[in-house]
């Protein structure tokens, strides 16, 4: 070693580094203790802690304040729009990836730009399609707009597990005669699992948090998904002061993550870095 | 090709079904009212509206009143919503954001007959329950678009024992106001209580100083001036320079300017302030917070020597319902007849402690001073001059910006002036 | 090479092809249209104005304040989450005790809901009884306004570092871990300092991760708008509005209902010109000879 200089600087930045991570994991007990003290409690000041556990808080947020009936409204658009993701982008992605045929680098090109295109650009235009379709207020509009801004990232990545599968295996599946079809369904798509799981898991996380599109074209609250319920509790708690309840409120749409995370986060940190490492 | 597919397809079209069948509200011969509320669930005037919306459906099984708890930001949604010609048929907010969002664009239906209408259980016809002036007061010549049920006013709200623990009396001029405010400062307590991150809240010194000392419609006189020109009048850099002199002086509490409503209010609920310049709604919601010898009282904003408007002038801040265009107004009208029971009413003055316009209903406790300025007055303004309804553009996009800076220190009087100055005539240039 | 095997080419591009041109292509391209119209969005008054509505955008101080703010986020915040990310690549790959678990809990921020940290954030700041209020207080340091109008923005960006750097660290570190631990292991051999082997060997050899992870940072940031807009409260003031925010707000009004249809699309078109640029200037800065192992 040249230099203790070296090391020093070191041993800071590794205290930096453990004093953030402490930090995130006080956050978030944070949270979860201010969830379950009283609302004089909480405005004792930062520190104080609860005398005996307030679950009711629990029960103000997930009943009365009908985050429950967000919750699962978003667990329905969540859910099918990941199945409309995957159903349509897999057979595109796989044609474009493993197909020769004309036009095939522009149309690759064209979903690759829209990655880039901020939702800001179609956000109203969207909004006044929605209403000629009579799709405002729909869960059916919201998907499929869901749908159809994830293809551009979705396609991209399942565009580059397609091309990394070995040829040989449907080489032998063409010569075994079997279909197109069955080639994709039976041979191919199981062979790009991994890749599927990662962009379910991607496009999951990302529309359970989603707020703008559904605060835009979601205006009447037995529509709301969380994040927009999450919201309008926010706005509402501010005229009777109800924090309590609302922090329960953000551990509620904040649990299901917690539990995916604890579960997959190998899995989600690898598919968030490698989609966006390609 | 794989049976995987078709079931696979099979399982989306039935959730797409399904979908569909959740989202048609199928009626068959059932009239439904839809109400676009601007509460939020769990507010005291949700629960009122929802007994009383509980009550008109057990007496008329016909009728469905398919209420959605909006928020506050109702009336950008209906406006939306208008443009989709999926309005609802009732929807409320104050009378001023009511006018400047839907009854100047005429997209609100008149409800005429709804004056003459019998209230049920009581044989009055409707316009005769209401307090004088307050039914009017949005009239556009014959018609009658909005219908208000609360009262509400602004001025300064404080807790009277407090007062006079500090040995301190309402004050009745600005001079008083002054000196009041010098008296809580040296003795350690901050007299005025702002959560500054609310523009609209920041934006009620300056209003109300142009209305004392200038008079009702002068800030929209201002606003609406082309050229930008009557800003140049003494009266509007006054009016600044006695903003500037609460902020010269720190009469704010510490923090108020990032004060994230709302903080400042229950802080000053809690007793470490003094006085807070709001609506009248403030006593409901700091109810929780008070302490124990809270007496909740409000003094008007106070006159100034040689300003044009006297205390005798009341602002009136309605709120109420009006019916988006393309409402089925027969079953709006008789759905409000029904609502203006006093049965129903008494709930708005002793549930949401806001004053009711019915007039044989008495203000709750805190706010009978507030009443009794608004009955006696001799004329009325609408709350900011009516600023929201004539230029709700304006208002958002210039006045409140500049006027944070102006409370928060940030401009002087006089830089303030200049700038509505050059932003007044550079909107309007751009129109 | 694959004759006779195409007639699924179109029936299996054709749903992805048709939902992207109806639901982005195509309103993409009216988005622009709208935006050289004057339209309070109520059918029937779209009135043609040309490129009034991107003269109006030159001469709006609030525009400029968003664009300010927009750019604070994408390089105030954007160097401090790649100089945080940098070192937390630089910490782990040298190992740390449980690397393991310290990787999953600095990138967890990042997938909580944005709207969920915005109120959080908001309570820690508050400057009554807030976090950090409450840590200077009790060392006897005069608490600080943190959303107080002067310090909103910067409070706001250090949320948004905070929840952004874990995740960035990680995709560095993604990079890095690809790099065989001989190369390291022979140049410490060598003596070269950390230092140099980070300038000498790291960031050569993860260039490419970390220009796409720096593309990958300005189409965020620069489309920023739900943390922003829930940390705001109730009524954001027009200071703390990001481009982003004030589009929104122009095309579907708040609390005062504000409806400026064209004006809005005008400044969402500014929007796509800023990420084209940012990533286009992105790739040229950052092209350089890649390594290949």
């Amino acid at each position: 070693m040249k230099s203790n200089g070296g090391n020093v600087w070191s041993a800071l930045g590794k205290t930096f580094l453990y004093v953030w991570t402490l930090f995130i994991l006080f956050i978030i007990g944070w949270i979860i203790l201010a969830s379950l003290k009283t609302n004089r409690e909480l405005f004792e000041g930062f520190w104080s802690l609860p005398d005996s556990l307030q679950w009711g808080n629990y029960y103000t947020a997930w009943v009365q304040s009908d985050l429950a009936s967000y919750f699962f409204n978003s667990l329905i658009v969540v859910s099918l729009s990941v199945f409309g993701i995957v159903l349509v982008s897999a057979p595109a992605a796989y044609v474009l990836s493993r197909y020769h045929f004309f036009g095939r680098e522009f149309l690759t090109n064209a979903f690759v730009i829209g990655i880039g295109i901020p939702y800001q650009a179609v956000l109203i235009p969207i909004y006044l399609l929605l209403i000629k379709m009579g799709l405002i207020n729909s869960f059916l509009g919201l998907i499929i707009v869901y749908i159809a801004l994830s293809l551009p990232f979705t396609i991209f990545i399942l565009t580059g597990f397609f091309q990394s599968l070995p040829s040989d295996v449907e080489e032998a599946a063409i010569i075994d005669g079997a279909g197109e079809n069955t080639i994709f369904w039976k041979v191919m798509l199981p062979m790009a699992r991994p890749g599927l799981v990662t962009v379910m898991i991607l496009n999951a996380v990302g529309l359970w948090n989603e707020f703008l599109l559904a605060k835009a074209y979601m205006n009447v609250n037995e529509k709301y998904t969380l994040s927009v319920g999450l919201y309008q509790f926010y706005q509402s708690m501010q005229y009777n002061s109800d924090w309590v309840s609302l922090f329960a409120g953000v551990v509620i749409i904040v649990f299901p993550i917690l539990i995916f995370y604890l579960w997959l986060s190998d899995k989600i940190i690898e598919g968030m870095t490698a989609g966006s490492g390609k | 090709m794989g049976k995987k597919i078709s079931r696979i397809i099979s399982i989306l079209l039935a959730a797409v079904i399904l979908l569909a069948a959740c989202s048609s509200t199928s009626s068959s011969g059932k009239t439904t009212i839809k109400y676009w509320s601007m509460w939020n669930k769990g507010e005291p005037q949700q629960v009122v509206i929802q007994k009383i919306i509980d009550a008109y459906e057990d007496a008329n099984p016909n009728v469905k009143v398919d209420v959605q708890w909006m928020g506050r930001e109702v009336m950008s949604k209906v406006r939306n919503a208008a443009l989709s010609g999926d309005a609802p048929d009732l929807t409320e907010q104050s009378g001023a954001e009511v006018e400047g969002a839907l009854i100047k664009n005429k997209l609100a239906e008149p409800l005429n007959e709804l004056l003459s209408m019998k209230i049920p259980n009581e044989e009055t016809p409707f316009q005769d329950v209401f307090i004088d002036e307050v039914l009017p007061f949005y009239q556009q010549g014959e018609d009658t678009y909005f219908i208000p049920y609360e009262i509400i006013s602004s001025g300064f709200h404080y807790n009277e024992n407090l007062f006079k623990e500090y040995g301190v009396k309402p004050p009745a001029t600005w001079d008083e106001f002054v000196e009041v405010n010098k008296t809580f400062k040296s003795k350690g307590l901050a007299p005025l209580a702002q959560d500054g991150n609310i523009d609209f809240y920041n934006a009620y010194y300056y209003y109300w100083l142009v209305e004392r000392l200038m008079g009702p419609g002068t800030l929209v006189e201002a606003a609406g001036d082309k050229t930008g020109e009557t800003w140049g009048q003494p009266g509007y850099l006054e009016a600044a320079k006695k903003v500037q002199e609460l902020v010269d002086n720190k009469f704010f509490a510490d923090g108020y300017k990032g004060s994230q409503y709302p903080a400042a209010q229950t802080a000053w609920a809690s007793g470490k302030s003094a006085m807070v310049l709001v609506g009248s709604w403030l006593s409901s919601e700091t109810a929780e917070y008070s302490s124990k010898d809270f007496v909740y009282k409000a003094f008007p904003f106070p006159s100034i020597e040689g300003g044009k408007g006297g205390k005798d002038q009341a602002e009136l801040y309605l709120i109420g319902w009006v019916a988006p265009k393309g409402a089925d107004k027969k079953a709006v009208q008789d759905f409000l007849a029904f609502a203006m029971q006093k049965k129903y009413q008494e709930g708005i003055v002793k549930d949401t402690k806001n004053i009711s316009t019915r007039k044989d209903l008495e203000a709750p406790e805190a706010l009978a001073d507030f009443r009794e300025i608004v009955v006696n007055a001799s004329s009325f303004h609408k709350e900011y001059d009516g600023l929201q309804a004539e230029y709700p553009d304006w208002w958002k996009t210039v006045f409140l910006p500049l006027d944070d800076k102006l409370i928060f220190g940030e401009m002087k009087a006089e830089e303030f002036i200049n700038e509505l100055q050059k932003q007044t005539k550079d909107f309007w240039s751009k129109k | 090479m694959r004759t006779g095997r195409k007639k699924l080419t179109i029936p299996y591009l054709l749903p992805a092809v048709s939902l992207y041109l109806i639901f982005f292509v195509g309103p993409a391209i009216y988005g622009l249209w709208i935006s050289f119209h004057e339209w309070s969005g109520f059918t029937d008054d779209m009135k043609f104005v040309g490129l009034k509505n991107y003269g109006k955008i030159l001469v709006d101080p609030i525009y400029w304040q968003s664009f300010l703010n927009m750019m604070l986020i994408l390089f105030v915040g954007g160097i401090f989450v790649f100089l945080i990310g940098f070192l937390f690549t630089a910490l782990m790959s040298q190992g740390v005790a449980a690397k393991k678990a310290i990787r999953a809990i600095i990138f967890f921020p990042q997938i909580i809901a944005p709207i969920a940290l915005a109120v959080v954030w908001n309570y820690l700041y508050r400057f009554d009884i807030g976090f950090f209020n409450s840590i200077l207080t009790s060392i006897g340091v005069n608490p600080i306004n943190w959303t107080g109008p002067n310090n909103i923005m910067m409070s706001a960006i250090i949320s948004i570092i905070w929840y952004s750097a874990g995740f960035y660290a990680i995709i560095l570190l993604a990079g890095v871990d690809k790099i065989p631990n001989t190369i390291f292991e022979a140049a410490r051999v060598e003596g070269a300092s950390t230092f140099k082997i980070f300038t000498n060997i790291t960031l050569p050899l993860i260039w490419d991760v970390m220009s796409i992870a720096i593309i990958l940072w300005g189409i965020n940031a620069i489309r920023l708008f739900d943390f922003l807009f829930a940390f705001g409260g109730a009524e954001p003031p027009t200071r703390m509005w990001n481009t982003a925010m004030y589009q929104f707000i122009l095309g579907f009004g708040q609390r005062t209902p504000i409806y400026q249809l064209g004006y809005s699309s005008a400044i969402a078109v500014t929007m796509v010109m800023v990420v084209l640029l940012f990533v286009v200037t992105g790739r040229k800065l950052f092209k350089r000879e890649v390594y290949e192992l």
